[in-house]
């Protein structure tokens, strides 16, 4: 399997499939090739497929459902299973196969239980795409649900409300398992966190 | 939200001094989950549900106090949930009001009653617990099954009134267990109503 780093790859960019401007279709062709490229260089093709698919299928449910044809039962079942599905992907597989972390919940004979975080200690020889696209993904799911349901509270729509809190719990409950697993993911974020406030200081005085 | 068995390994080491477990973890069923196929994954997981749902059925459940629901996942109540919210909110006027109300009444109301035996000094587990409680509505989904298929009044309530005292048995040896001696009717009394008011909600809809 190759485990050449692309050139280019940006590790938060998620959605490598939209146009950039440009004509329309020209462009859609290309960035159809980048995604296959980027598929290509990456351990776990299939993994990573799955580890998005489900999530672009709730989000399109649900966009559909709520804005475009309005149906709450129907959409919120389908969200809902789509999500629960999404959650036991990423959990049992794309976590175990992408990065090799694993988390869960141990019930001892006495009857109490503790949660499991497993690290592991070779995170950087991990294939960089696999990582990318899982961090990418888990980091920026919840955050999208966060915004609608903050819109729908501001809409006063509590059907909806409801719909979201589900749907950011399950996200959120992933995040952090993953998050508690990973030395090597909170080492990162606190350096991109730390770039990206070094490049606004920065920018900012070149600017003053 | 499935419980793994766990796996001694090598090359990984456990928790990252926030949580507690570290170093031993004894291997359960020497199974290495790692590289397991995705194939085992599901099947593992779709046994165990459908393990704890044969269990909830049968009446060695009231014996052994829940023993085979120990091992908790959340797959069965939410399943349980749906198919309770859809058959429910088949027929109702306000049907996405019917619908979110199922689903708030069954993960609110298991989530209150579990608190309310956690703050009796109850020794249970918070997802065990909503597991459990989740896991015996299964009879009150079957009996609003049967109720919706057949239409006559009397009937539903017979159904609905066995569902009821099935559920309630299951459950309340289980969480009578866990609690001190002499509160047990203060955690036993919110799990009989949790179910009164899906019983209720069957037989209005």
């Amino acid at each position: 399997m190759p485990t050449a780093e692309p050139a280019s790859f940006d590790a938060v960019s998620m959605s490598p499939d939209v146009p950039r401007g440009g004509a329309q279709g020209g462009n859609a062709e290309a960035s159809q090739n980048r995604l296959v490229q980027m598929l290509q260089t990456a351990a776990h093709p299939a993994t990573c497929v799955f580890h998005a698919a489900f999530k672009i299928v709730v989000l399109l449910i649900y966009i559909y459902g709520r804005y475009i044809h309005s149906a709450y039962v129907s959409t919120f079942i389908l969200c809902t299973i789509f999500a629960a599905l999404d959650f036991w992907t990423v959990k049992n597989i794309s976590g175990r196969l992408l990065v090799g972390l694993r988390w869960w919940n141990l019930v001892k004979d006495d009857g109490s239980s503790e949660w499991v975080f497993e690290s592991n200690p070779d995170e950087g020889s991990l294939n960089a795409t696999d990582r990318s696209i899982f961090w990418g993904v888990t980091y920026v799911w919840p955050v999208l649900w966060a915004v609608f349901l903050f819109m729908n509270i501001l809409n006063f729509s509590l059907d909806w409300v409801l719909l979201n809190i589900m749907i950011f719990v399950f996200a959120g409950t992933n995040l952090a398992g993953y998050w508690k697993c990973s030395t090597d993911a909170k080492k990162r974020a606190t350096q991109w966190v730390q770039s990206e406030g070094m490049r606004a200081v920065a920018g900012a005085m070149g600017f003053a | 939200m499935a419980y793994e068995p766990t796996y001694q390994s090598p090359q990984f080491h456990g928790g990252d001094g926030m949580v507690t477990p570290s170093g031993s973890i004894e291997s359960q069923q020497g199974r290495c989950t790692l590289d397991e196929p995705v194939t085992e994954t599901i099947m593992r997981d779709l046994r165990s549900i459908g393990m704890k749902l044969k269990y909830v059925m049968l009446p060695r459940a009231r014996e052994d106090k829940g023993q085979g629901l120990r091992e908790w996942d959340l797959w069965g109540p939410l399943v349980l949930c749906l198919a309770l919210g859809i058959m429910l909110s088949m027929h109702a006027e306000q049907a996405s009001l019917a619908f979110g109300l199922v689903f708030i009444i069954v993960w609110v109301g298991s989530g209150i009653v579990t608190i309310n035996a956690l703050l009796l000094k109850g020794k249970i587990s918070f997802f065990q617990s909503v597991c459990v409680l989740g896991y015996c509505i299964f009879p009150l989904v079957i009996a609003a099954f049967c109720s919706l298929m057949l239409n006559v009044i009397w009937l539903k309530v017979i159904f609905v009134t066995i569902g009821f005292t099935w559920a309630t048995g299951a459950s309340v040896n289980f969480m009578s267990e866990l609690l001190p001696e002499d509160r047990k009717a203060l955690g036993v009394y919110p799990v009989w109503l949790f179910y009164v008011a899906i019983a209720w909600l069957i037989l209005i809809s």
